[in-house]
C-alpha cells in the first residue's frame, strides 16, 4: 500500500532500492517490486534444474508478505515441472510466465477478504508493471530508468494530489497506467500506455502442447513463522 | 462508591492507558512504510537497524525510511544523505564492520556483502542532486 510519503525524486531512481516514483513511460513504479531479486532466484533455480540429473526438475516460485517484527510470512506459490533441455530463451520465457501467473494470484490474494481490510495494495495501479520492470532489469542487465523518463518528486506529488492515491486505481494487467499532467491537460483521465519495445522482447511461455512444461502445484498457499523462507 | 466498582474503574483506566501507550507501536508494526528523521525518536528506535544508527553522519541533512514490500517479501531500511557524493567515511565504517565491496551492483553505486547472507547493503551515489542512499535489504 503506497503512501504519499513514499514518493521519491525520480532522479534518484538508479540509486534507490525502495520507494515510489512516477515515470512518463510506465506510470507509477514501486521500486521495491521492481528490484528483481525474486527473478534472479527464479532463474538460478531453473538453471540449477537444467544442470541436475534426471529427466525433469521442479521449480517453485513464491510471493509473500511479512510482518516486520514477528517474521510471520503469508504467501502464495506455484510449482512447475520442466523437462530438461530448455534453451536460455525458453528458460526466460518460462520465468516470465511463472512471474506473470503468480503475480496475478498474489494480487488477487491481497485483494480478497480478509487481506483487503488491512491493505488496498491488491492490484494497486503500480504493482504488476513494477514486477515486469523488475523482470526486465534482471534479464537485460542495463539501466532502464533513463528510457522510462522519471519525473521529479514535486511533479509526482502533483499527480498524486490530483488523482488520489495509486492504491485506489486498480490495474489487473501488465500495461502501464498513465496519469497525464493535470497542469497541461484539461480534465485529464488515466489511460493505458504501451510498454517500451525493450520490455516486450520476451514472450511468456505458452507451448503447453509440447509437454515440456507441466504444472505440479497450480495455486499453493503457505504460512511460515520465522526463520529463513523455505519456498 | 462500592469497593468493587472502584477496582473496576482502576482496572479499566489502566487498560485504556495501556492501550493508548501501546497503540503507536501496533501502528508502526503494521505500517508498510515510514519516513522519519532522528528526531522522531519513537520511529527511529523502532525501525532503524543498529548498522544505520551508528553510521557516520556525513552531512547534516539526512533522513531515514522503512518499506515492507509485499510480493517480494522484502524489508528495506534506508538512510539518505543530501549534499554529498563522498562515500569515504561510509566505506571505512562498512569495512570496519566486516563488509566487503562487491564487484558488481544492481544500482548506481556500490553493493556490499557482509556477515549476514540474507542482508544486502548498497550505497547509491547520485551526482545531481548530490545524494548518498544507504539501503539495507532483508531478503526472504
Amino acid at each position: 500500500m503506497s503512501k504519499r510519503i513514499d514518493i521519491m525524486d525520480g532522479r534518484l531512481a538508479t540509486g534507490l532500492r525502495g520507494g515510489l516514483i512516477y515515470t512518463e513511460v510506465l506510470g507509477w513504479i514501486d521500486l521495491g517490486h521492481a528490484r528483481g531479486g525474486d527473478i534472479i532466484r527464479l532463474m538460478q533455480k531453473i538453471n540449477a534444474g537444467e544442470a541436475s540429473s534426471g529427466k525433469t526438475y521442479d521449480v517453485t516460485y513464491s510471493k509473500s508478505m511479512v510482518d516486520g517484527k514477528t517474521r510471520l510470512r503469508l504467501g502464495k506459490f506455484i510449482t512447475w515441472r520442466i523437462r530438461k533441455g530448455q534453451t536460455y530463451f525458453e528458460r526466460q520465457s518460462i520465468a516470465l510466465a511463472m512471474m506473470m501467473t503468480l503475480s496475478r494470484k498474489f494480487e488477487n490474494f491481497q485483494h480478497s477478504f480478509p487481506n483487503n481490510l488491512i491493505t488496498d495494495s491488491g492490484f494497486s495501479g503500480e504493482d504488476l508493471v513494477s514486477d515486469l520492470l523488475g523482470f526486465y532489469r534482471i534479464m537485460t542487465c542495463i539501466n532502464l530508468f533513463p528510457l522510462l523518463k522519471p519525473v521529479s518528486k514535486e511533479e509526482a506529488q502533483k499527480r498524486w494530489d490530483y488523482y488520489g492515491k495509486i492504491g485506489s486505481w486498480k490495474n489487473e494487467t501488465f500495461k502501464p497506467l498513465l496519469f497525464p499532467d493535470p497542469a497541461i491537460y484539461p480534465n485529464p483521465q488515466p489511460y493505458f500506455g504501451h510498454l517500451p519495445d525493450i520490455m516486450r522482447t520476451i514472450t511468456p511461455y505458452k507451448n503447453w502442447e509440447s509437454g515440456n512444461v507441466g504444472i505440479a502445484t497450480a495455486n499453493g498457499n503457505f504460512m511460515q513463522l520465522g526463520g529463513e523462507a523455505m519456498l | 462508591m462500592r469497593f468493587s466498582h472502584k477496582v473496576m474503574l482502576i482496572v479499566s483506566g489502566l487498560l485504556v492507558a495501556g492501550l493508548i501507550s501501546v497503540w503507536p507501536y501496533v501502528q508502526m508494526d503494521f505500517a508498510e512504510s515510514a519516513r522519519y528523521t532522528e528526531k522522531d525518536t519513537r520511529q527511529y528506535e523502532f525501525y532503524t537497524p543498529k548498522l544505520l544508527k551508528n553510521m557516520p553522519r556525513v552531512t547534516k541533512n539526512y533522513g531515514f525510511s522503512f518499506s515492507n514490500v509485499a510480493g517480494p517479501g522484502l524489508l528495506i531500511y534506508e538512510l539518505q544523505f543530501q549534499g554529498t557524493t563522498d562515500t569515504s567515511q561510509i566505506d571505512r565504517y562498512l569495512e570496519q564492520h566486516g563488509y566487503k565491496k562487491s564487484s558488481t551492483c544492481d544500482i548506481q553505486g556500490d553493493c556490499w556483502t557482509g556477515p549476514e547472507p540474507k542482508v544486502s547493503l548498497s550505497v547509491g551515489i547520485i551526482k545531481d542532486p548530490g545524494t548518498l542512499i544507504i539501503s539495507m535489504v532483508k531478503e526472504p
